[in-house]
């Protein structure tokens, strides 16, 4: 069954472009048919259990779509379908949110700046985008985990088979948003990582998820210091996992 | 009443829930032998109180009930710890045993679908 879905997917376009959605129906069909004009039919959409008919207007748009049992956060909806593509021999994974700020040539820019720099993870970043708030605490963050990166809250990632196997480990599942603390997973494992400029819209509707509320604001850099504080003491620990095994659960 | 029959019903009455839990199998089998312990010490502590005072002068504690209070809270931070140490290994199952229900399940669509 791998086998006749491995054949399907061009040799030299591997790569697997997943989307996180909770309640995106109406921005989620768009998203997909761009994506799919982009990359062809190797879009996969994963619903967070959304109370709306998401799940619905993708598969209708074209998407393949996951369905997680309950609500568990965008980071373990991406890693679900990271683990399916891996599954399916997929090469390069491509994340993106479903809300329409990140455009479809995106995709493009940021896997051909992959291929170019041979870099483990590459950003799209576009830092003009935070507020002046958001930005303080990005360089705050970058400042003490020494990551280095303009803008690395962002959703538009890439991931190489290599580093998208070191984010399928027990340690990862615990995280809840896909920046610091992933980030600092895969710089410990070796990983090497880009950005690259990318252009994004303003957000057509609703608030970011991360950012609702003052007490998610808190929740979030209490969190990422604590994840950049165990880092500080975790580095060079760790022993390697294996994505197929998902172990030491 | 005095402070003795006081601590022996407290005892009996805990004792006896423990008993009825591990009974029914509610309890894990580690649980199991922690609360029986402990209801094994709140039981021996009820009918001889007299041995915290010999402890609490043994170890030159001068009023020997705090030494019933502070192991007491010793041994509720130890629970605690554990139990949260188990919960965020579950959690830690849960959510990719999640993962994997997902994408088995869309496997499954994709299967259906040929």
């Amino acid at each position: 069954m791998t086998e006749s879905h491995k054949s399907t997917i061009p040799a030299s376009m591997k790569t697997a472009v997943i989307i996180p959605a909770l309640n995106e129906s109406g921005t989620v069909a768009r998203v997909v048919s761009e994506a799919i004009e982009v990359i062809g039919h190797h879009v996969f959409v994963v619903d967070d259990a959304s109370s709306d008919d998401t799940a619905a207007t993708a598969r209708a748009a074209g998407a393949t779509v996951l369905c997680m049992p309950y609500g568990s956060g965008a980071w373990n909806s991406i890693q679900a379908g990271i683990m399916f593509c891996m599954q399916r021999g997929y090469q390069r994974f491509v994340t993106m949110d479903a809300d329409g700020q990140h455009m479809a040539q995106s995709i493009r820019v940021i896997s051909d700046c992959a291929e170019a720099t041979r870099a483990n993870v590459v950003l799209g970043s576009y830092p003009e985008r935070g507020s002046r708030g958001r930005r303080l605490v990005w360089r705050m963050f970058n400042r003490i985990s020494g990551l280095g990166l303009r803008d690395m809250t962002t959703g538009l990632k890439c991931y190489d088979r290599d580093a998208a196997g070191y984010l399928l480990s027990s340690e990862t599942a615990l995280l809840d948003y896909q920046d610091v603390g992933t980030l600092l997973v895969l710089r410990r494992r070796g990983m090497s990582i880009r950005e690259v400029p990318v252009v994004m819209c303003m957000r057509e509707d609703g608030c970011s998820r991360v950012f609702s509320s003052w007490l998610a604001v808190f929740e979030y850099m209490l969190k990422s210091m604590l994840w950049i504080l165990s880092d500080k003491i975790m580095s060079g620990t760790d022993n390697d996992h294996s994505w197929e095994t998902y172990h030491d659960v | 009443m005095t402070y003795r029959t006081t601590a022996l019903i407290i005892a009996v009455c805990f004792v006896a829930v423990i008993i009825a839990l591990v009974r029914r199998q509610r309890l894990n089998v580690l649980y199991t032998y922690w609360w029986t312990f402990s209801a094994a010490a709140i039981l021996a502590l009820g009918i001889f109180p007299q041995m915290l005072d010999h402890v609490g002068r043994f170890l030159g504690i001068s009023y020997p009930p705090i030494l019933a209070i502070v192991v007491g809270l010793c041994m509720l931070f130890v629970k605690v710890l554990t139990m949260d140490i188990e919960r965020t290994r579950q959690e830690k199952q849960i959510r990719i045993l999640a993962q994997r229900m997902a994408a088995y399940e869309a496997r499954l669509d994709a299967m259906a679908r040929e």
